[in-house]
C-alpha cells in the first residue's frame, strides 16, 4: 500500500512537470483559443444583443408579442446554441493542432531518444501532456461561456421568466457535451498517437475512422434495411441505436454531425475514459524503436483498413446498382470498390506500392468476414425476416399503415400529434409549441391482434415469395407499415414492410385481404383517431364546398420578366357552429366512422359530394375525459392544447349522419 | 554501478546486441567504441531506459532504468541528434530539465554557460552542430548526474571545446565520482579520456579492459637488423610483424625491458621502443583475433 502511494505521489509529481511544461510551452494555442472563444460568445452576444434591442424598439409587432425581456432571451438562445456548435467545430479542429504538439514527440526518434530518457515515467507523461491539452482546450470555452452568461445579464436578457428553463435544460447540457465531446476527441487523438509510429500516420487514421466507420455504419443498415424484410429504416441525425454507435465509435464525427442525445454526454463520457485508459496502457507497452516506423501497434491499422474497404465496397455496389439494377452491376460494385480501397488504403499507409502483394492475405480475411456477412444478410439474417410473435405474448401493437384505400373519404393522419402551446401575453396567438403526444393505431383486443398477426404473415410470404434470396438492396421498396408489438414480458419487437410488395401485384393479394380485414375492425378505426379525441372548442368554423362549383379567377400575376401567372380560387362557404352544433358534427361524424365499411372500390365522382375541412387549431384546455386520459402525464395542467391536423373529407355515402348535419346547418344559413 | 548481464536487444529480426556482459565501476569512464552498426547507440539508449531489452539485464545500482523514474533521475543521456523542442533557447531547455530533474543546480548552469561561449537567448535551432552539443552538455551535466551517457558527443566540436569537455568531465568524474559512457569513433579523443575501454562488433563484445592494462602489456619496437633474423627466432611473443629490408616493426606482447633486452641478443644494428596509440592497440588485438580490421574500425 504505501509503495502504491508513494508511486502514485512519485507519478503525480512527475506528470505534474510535464503539466505545466507543456502548457508552458501551449500557452500560444491557449491564447489563440482564448481569443477565438471570446469573439463566438461575449462579443458576439453583444452584438447580437444590441441588435436585437434595437430590432424590439423600432418592430411594434414584436412589441405586442414579446416583452423585452423574452426578445432578448429568444435571441441568445438562438445565437447562443449555434455558438456552442461553432465552439464544438473549433475544439475538434484545435485537436487536430494539439495533437501533433502534444503527441509529435512520439514520432521521432530524436525526440523519444529525448523524452524516453527523461526521470519521468510513460504514463505520468502522457496524462500530463493529455491534461495540458485540456486545459488549452476547455479553459477558454467555461471563462467564455461565464462572460457570455454575465453578458446576457448585463443586457437582460437573464430577466425573461423562461430564462432559467432555458438555461438548465437547453443550452447547459449542450455546452456539457461540447467539454465531453472536445475531451473525447483529444483522448481519440492521443489514442492513434500511441497506435502509429508517425504523425501522419496518426492524422490519416483518425480521418480516416472518422469517415469511413460511420459511413459503413450507415450503409450497412441501409443495405440491411433495403435487403432484409421488417428490418428498420434509420436516418443519421434520428437520434437513435445508429446515432449512438456512430457517436461512440468516431467522435469527430458525431461532435461535428451528429445531434445531442438525451444521456449521451455520459456515454461518450466512458468512451473517453476507456481512450485514455486504453492509451496509458498501449503506450506502456510501445517500443521506442517504433518512432518513424509504420505502426507501434498493428490492429488499428487493419481495422481501419478492414472498415475502409467494407465501406467502399458497400458504396460501390450503390454506385453501380443505380446504374443498372440488377444482382450482377451489385457484385461488381462491390469487389471493384473493395479491391481499389484495399490498394489505395495499403498504399498509403506503407507509401507505395512494395508491400501490396502480400497485403492481400489481409484482403483475404476481409472477403471472407465480409462473405458471411453478405450471406447472413441474403439469407434473411437468421430468421429475421420470417420472425412473428405469437398472438398469446402480444400485449398490444401498434399499427402504422398509409391508408391505401381511401374509400373511407379522409386522409388516416397516422402519427397524428397534440402539442402543448404557450399563449402569447394578448392571449390571441400561441408562441411556443411543445409535442406531447403522438397518436396511433394501438390494439389492444385479441381478434386485433390476431388480424393484425394474419396480416404480418401475410406480407412476409409475399417477400419470401417476390424476393428470397435477398441478394440486393431494393431500395424501390420504400418501406411505410411499421408494426410494434408490446409484448407482455415488457419487451418490444417491430417490423418495418413496404406496401409495394403486394401494391404491385395484380389482382387481390392475400396480403391486402388481411389489410382489408385490419381496416374493418372497429377498434383499428377508432383507435389513435383524433376525431375520437378532439373536443368542440378545438375548432370555431367548418368550410365548406358544394359540389359542382366553378373556380373563379382572382387574380393575374405578373412576374419581373414578364412570366405571368393566374390564380384561381374554389368558392366555399364558412359556417361558424354553435356549440351544440359542434357537439353534434363531432358525433355524427364519429358514429359514421364506427359504421362504415372499407373496400378496395375506387371512390365515386368526389366532384359530386360535398367537401368540408375543419382546421383543429384552436387552443383549449382539455375538459372530456378521452382528451385527459390520452394526455396523461405529458400534459401541465392549465396550459393549452391543439391538434396539429384537421379534418378535410368529401362526404360520400359513408358519411349519411355528418352529411345530414352539415346540410341542416346550410340550410339555417340560407 | 552499472552491470550488463547477457543484455540482449532486437529489432525484428535483427539482433543489434547479442548477450552482452561486463560491468563498469562508479567513477570510471568507459569509453564504447565500435563500427557503424555494432550496436554502441543501442546500448547506451538501453542504459538511459529509452530501449527496453529483450532478453538479460541491465542494471544501474541493481535496478533497471527502464520505465524506473528513480534510477533515470541519476542519469543524463546525450544522444547523437540531441532534440531540443522547436523555437526553444537554451533558457527554454534548462527550464525543461530544471522541471524533471530534482538535482538541477542553476548555479552550475551559470557557471557553465560562463565557461561554454553559448547565447542562452538565442534559438538552438539556429546554432551549429557544434554549437548544439554544447548546449545538450549544459543542460546535461547542469543536472549533477550520477550517470552520464554520451553518442558521439566529440563529432562537431572544435579542439578548444574538445579540451573543455575533457577537463569538466574529468572534473565531475574526480570531485562527485560520476561515471561516464562514451561511444565513439575518434579513438584519439577517448585515448585522452577513458580509463576503461569496451569495443562493440556486430552486437557482441569483443573485449573490455583498463586502459592503462591495455596498453602495458604490449609494445611496439622499431629495429635493424643485418642480416635479418628469422621473427619467430626472436623468442618473443609476437602479436605483428613488418620487414622492409633491413628495418624490422614488430609488436610484442610483454614489458618493453624484456623485448628489448631479447632484440639486443641478436645485435641489432638500431633498437628503438615506440608508443602505441590506442588505434594500434586495438588494430593489432583485432587482427590477432582473426578480425579483418578494415571491417571493423571504419
Amino acid at each position: 500500500m504505501t509503495s502504491t502511494t508513494s508511486s502514485f505521489k512519485t507519478g503525480f509529481a512527475e506528470g505534474k512537470g510535464i503539466f505545466l511544461w507543456t502548457l508552458r510551452r501551449g500557452r500560444g494555442i491557449l491564447i489563440l483559443n482564448v481569443a477565438l472563444q471570446f469573439l463566438l460568445f461575449p462579443f458576439l452576444t453583444f452584438l447580437v444583443l444590441q441588435g436585437a434591442r434595437g430590432e424590439y424598439q423600432s418592430n411594434t409587432y414584436q412589441q405586442e408579442l414579446y416583452t423585452l425581456e423574452e426578445y432578448l432571451c429568444s435571441s441568445f438562445s438562438s445565437k447562443a446554441q449555434a455558438a456552442a456548435y461553432a465552439a464544438l467545430l473549433l475544439g475538434i479542429a484545435l485537436c487536430f493542432i494539439l495533437c501533433a504538439f502534444l503527441f509529435g514527440y512520439l514520432h521521432q526518434k530524436r525526440s523519444v531518444d529525448l523524452m524516453h530518457a527523461m526521470p519521468v515515467r510513460r504514463v505520468p507523461m502522457l496524462l500530463g501532456k493529455y491534461f495540458a491539452g485540456l486545459v488549452i482546450l476547455w479553459l477558454p470555452v467555461i471563462v467564455c461561456v461565464l462572460l457570455d452568461f454575465l453578458t446576457a445579464m448585463l443586457m437582460g436578457a437573464a430577466s425573461a421568466p423562461n430564462f432559467p428553463g432555458f438555461l438548465t435544460q437547453t443550452l447547459l447540457p449542450f455546452f456539457a457535451w461540447d467539454i465531453v465531446m472536445i475531451g473525447v476527441c483529444l483522448a481519440f487523438f492521443m489514442f492513434f498517437a500511441v497506435c502509429c509510429g508517425t504523425l501522419l500516420d496518426t492524422m490519416i487514421s483518425v480521418v480516416a475512422i472518422n469517415v469511413f466507420y460511420p459511413m459503413l455504419l450507415g450503409l450497412l443498415w441501409s443495405n440491411a434495411a433495403d435487403q432484409i424484410p421488417g428490418f428498420p429504416v434509420r436516418s443519421v441525425g434520428s437520434g437513435g441505436v445508429l446515432d449512438i454507435l456512430m457517436q461512440i465509435g468516431s467522435p469527430l464525427f458525431a461532435g461535428a454531425a451528429t445531434p445531442m442525445i438525451k444521456g449521451m454526454s455520459l456515454l461518450m463520457l466512458a468512451v473517453g475514459i476507456v481512450l485514455v485508459i486504453a492509451s496509458c496502457l498501449l503506450y506502456r507497452r510501445r517500443k521506442s524503436e517504433c518512432a518513424e516506423s509504420g505502426f507501434a501497434f498493428p490492429l488499428p491499422k487493419y481495422i481501419i483498413c478492414f472498415v475502409a474497404t467494407a465501406a467502399s465496397a458497400l458504396l460501390a455496389g450503390q454506385v453501380f446498382l443505380s446504374v443498372n439494377n440488377t444482382t450482377a452491376n451489385y457484385f461488381a460494385g462491390l469487389i471493384i470498390g473493395s479491391v481499389l480501397a484495399h490498394i489505395i488504403s495499403e498504399a498509403i499507409y506503407s507509401r507505395g506500392f512494395k508491400g501490396l502483394k502480400k497485403s492481400f492475405k489481409a484482403y483475404g480475411v476481409f472477403a471472407v468476414v465480409f462473405l458471411i456477412g453478405y450471406v447472413s444478410i441474403v439469407t434473411g439474417f437468421y430468421g429475421y425476416d420470417t420472425r412473428i410473435p405469437q398472438a398469446s405474448e402480444v400485449e398490444s401493437v401498434d399499427v402504422y399503415i398509409p391508408t391505401g384505400y381511401i374509400s373511407q373519404g379522409y386522409s388516416d393522419t397516422f402519427s397524428f400529434n397534440i402539442q402543448e402551446v404557450e399563449m402569447d401575453s394578448d392571449g390571441r396567438g400561441y408562441t411556443s409549441v411543445r409535442s406531447l403526444r403522438t397518436m396511433e393505431h394501438t390494439l389492444r383486443d385479441p381478434e386485433s391482434i390476431e388480424k393484425t398477426i394474419a396480416f404480418h404473415q401475410a406480407v412476409v410470404d409475399q417477400y419470401r415469395e417476390t424476393l428470397y434470396p435477398y441478394l440486393r438492396p431494393q431500395s424501390r421498396y420504400y418501406k411505410d407499415i411499421t408494426l410494434t408489438y408490446h409484448m407482455k414480458d415488457g419487451s418490444e419487437f417491430r417490423r418495418i414492410f413496404s406496401s409495394r410488395i403486394y401494391k404491385e401485384l395484380d389482382g387481390d393479394t392475400p396480403a391486402e385481404q388481411r389489410l382489408l380485414d385490419l381496416f374493418n375492425l372497429l377498434e383499428y378505426r377508432t383507435s389513435g383517431n383524433y376525431l375520437y379525441y378532439v373536443e368542440p372548442d378545438c375548432f370555431t368554423e367548418i368550410y365548406v364546398q358544394l359540389p359542382d362549383t366553378e373556380t373563379i379567377d382572382t387574380s393575374l400575376v405578373v412576374g419581373e420578366y414578364g412570366a405571368a401567372a393566374r390564380t384561381e380560387e374554389i368558392p366555399r362557404i364558412t359556417l361558424i357552429p354553435s356549440r351544440e352544433q359542434k357537439e353534434q358534427l363531432l358525433e355524427a361524424i364519429r358514429q359514421d366512422i364506427d359504421e362504415m365499411q372499407v373496400t378496395q372500390a375506387d371512390l365515386p365522382n368526389l366532384g359530386d359530394e360535398i367537401w368540408i375541412s375543419i382546421d383543429f387549431t384552436n387552443p383549449i384546455i382539455p375538459q372530456g375525459e378521452a382528451l385527459k386520459e390520452f394526455l396523461g402525464d405529458t400534459y401541465t395542467q392549465g396550459t393549452r392544447v391543439i391538434f396539429s391536423e384537421g379534418f378535410n373529407c368529401y362526404l360520400g355515402g359513408n358519411y349519411p349522419r355528418t352529411t345530414e348535419v352539415i346540410e341542416s346547418m346550410l340550410q339555417d344559413v340560407n | 554501478m552499472i552491470e550488463l548481464k547477457g543484455l540482449t536487444k532486437k529489432f525484428g529480426s535483427f539482433t543489434a546486441l547479442d548477450s552482452i556482459s561486463f560491468s563498469v565501476s562508479d567513477g570510471s569512464i568507459f569509453g564504447l567504441v565500435g563500427s557503424n552498426g555494432a550496436g554502441k547507440s543501442t546500448l547506451l539508449r538501453t542504459l538511459a531506459g529509452v530501449f527496453r531489452p529483450d532478453g538479460g539485464e541491465a542494471l544501474i545500482d541493481g535496478q533497471s532504468p527502464f520505465e524506473n523514474s528513480e534510477v533515470k533521475g541519476k542519469c543524463v543521456f546525450i544522444s547523437d541528434y540531441p532534440y531540443f523542442f522547436r523555437q526553444s533557447t537554451l533558457s527554454d531547455m534548462a527550464d525543461f530539465y530544471r522541471r524533471i530533474y530534482r538535482s538541477w543546480n542553476p548555479q552550475r548552469f551559470d557557471q557553465l554557460c560562463g565557461i561554454f561561449p553559448i547565447d542562452r537567448k538565442k534559438k538552438i535551432i539556429e546554432m551549429s552542430k557544434g554549437m548544439q552539443r554544447q548546449a545538450a552538455l549544459i543542460c546535461a551535466l547542469s543536472t549533477e548526474p550520477e550517470y552520464l551517457f554520451m553518442d558521439e558527443i566529440f563529432d562537431g566540436l572544435d579542439p578548444v571545446i574538445r579540451q573543455l569537455l575533457k577537463r569538466i568531465v574529468s572534473g565531475e568524474v574526480s570531485d562527485r565520482n560520476m561515471t561516464v559512457i562514451i561511444a565513439s569513433h575518434n579513438l584519439r579523443e577517448l585515448e585522452d579520456l577513458c580509463d576503461h575501454v569496451g569495443l562493440l562488433h556486430r552486437g557482441g563484445i569483443l573485449f573490455e579492459r583498463e586502459l592503462d592494462a591495455l596498453k602495458l602489456g604490449i609494445h611496439k619496437v622499431q629495429a635493424v637488423f643485418q642480416p635479418m633474423p628469422d621473427p619467430k627466432d626472436l623468442g618473443l611473443d609476437l602479436v605483428t610483424w613488418q620487414i622492409r629490408g633491413s628495418l624490422i616493426e614488430l609488436v610484442a606482447r610483454g614489458s618493453q625491458e624484456e623485448i628489448l633486452a631479447r632484440l639486443d641478443g641478436f645485435r641489432p644494428t638500431f633498437a628503438e621502443a615506440l608508443p602505441l596509440t590506442l588505434e594500434e592497440v586495438f588494430i593489432n588485438e583485432m587482427e590477432a583475433a582473426g578480425y579483418d580490421i578494415d571491417n571493423i574500425l571504419v
